[in-house]
């Protein structure tokens, strides 16, 4: 098991596992494969940290991206979400998100 | 702008991570897919161009669901088997530039209205909603899918006691479908 470390900009101690990475997050999300450094990017330097509407143990950072592949479709802007638990800094999953129905929660970063 | 929308989901599977509690429901092979984010724990998965559902995500299923609806979680496989059954079906009509939705077989059904220009769709038998329609879709659609998902979700979270509303009886329509169908449209 690898495991990546990554002090986040709000002051955590995000674990990204590769295993988990590899098995889980980029084995249902394909098209994030391409994008751990990205993941890793928005850890540390994130445009906001938000705490989770009904499960506040969930910190989401998240950052805009543009010219984005998918696939063979080029995406101009996308904002990248990544779910990282509070308790022990396990990264959950991530994704680019182009749409969204409801804003996120409270912002915890910059506060 | 006319267009029909098929789906089925004989292929539909689930993976439940339990280390980091999220649940990913997929509908075909893994594939590169762009995400629509219902709420921050509820992302719907489509192909780039929208034609297809991918899958969903629940971010913190057993967290989020154990307080509220723990029926889901115990039976999780069998609503999975049954989401394989199931057709999704939308439809836009230019002519009456109406969007209509169905996440079941055609039936004898009639509409009973939700909203200003919401209606469900509800079998003659068993009065189960079986779908719904907007009308005025290119100027009020993405509102009202707006007011549909968000009066789905806050009966979802309601208090224990209030009284059910119509929207209590679409989300329950809606989890029996393992909440998939609808985001097709907001993709269209």
């Amino acid at each position: 098991m690898s495991l990546v470390t990554i002090r986040t900009a709000d002051g955590l101690d995000a674990v990204l596992d590769e295993d988990h990475w590899r098995t889980h997050i980029t084995n249902r999300h394909p098209q994030m494969l391409p994008y751990q450094d990205l993941v890793i990017e928005t850890l540390k330097n994130p445009e906001g940290v938000y705490r989770g509407r009904r499960d506040r143990n969930t910190r989401i950072y998240t950052r805009s991206y543009s010219k984005i592949l998918v696939g063979e479709r080029l995406i101009e802007k996308t904002n990248l979400r990544i779910f990282v638990r509070e308790e022990n800094g396990f990264v959950a999953t991530a994704y680019f998100a182009v749409a969204e129905l409801r804003g996120l929660g409270e912002r915890i970063w910059p506060s | 702008m006319a267009f029909v929308i098929e789906q089925r989901l004989e292929d539909a599977q689930h993976e439940y991570d339990r280390e980091a509690d999220v649940l990913y429901v997929s509908f075909g092979p893994p594939r590169p897919c762009v995400t629509l984010a219902v709420e921050d724990w509820l992302a719907i998965q489509i192909t780039p161009s929208a034609e297809q559902l991918c899958g969903l995500t629940i971010i913190g299923f057993k967290r989020i669901f154990s307080r509220i609806r723990p029926d889901l979680i115990e039976n999780l496989p069998e609503r999975v088997a049954k989401l394989r059954t199931a057709r999704l079906l939308v439809q836009y009509s230019d002519g009456t530039d109406t969007l209509t939705f169905r996440f079941e077989e055609e039936q004898p059904a009639y509409y009973e209205r939700f909203g200003d220009n919401i209606y469900l769709e509800r079998s003659l038998v068993g009065r189960e909603i079986i779908g719904f329609k907007i009308t005025r879709y290119t100027e009020q659609g993405q509102q009202a899918m707006g007011m549909l998902l968000s009066s789905m979700i806050e009966a979802l979270f309601a208090a224990p006691g209030t009284a059910p509303s119509p929207a209590d009886a679409l989300t329950r329509a809606f989890l029996e479908h393992l909440d998939i169908p609808r985001l097709l449209s907001l993709a269209a």
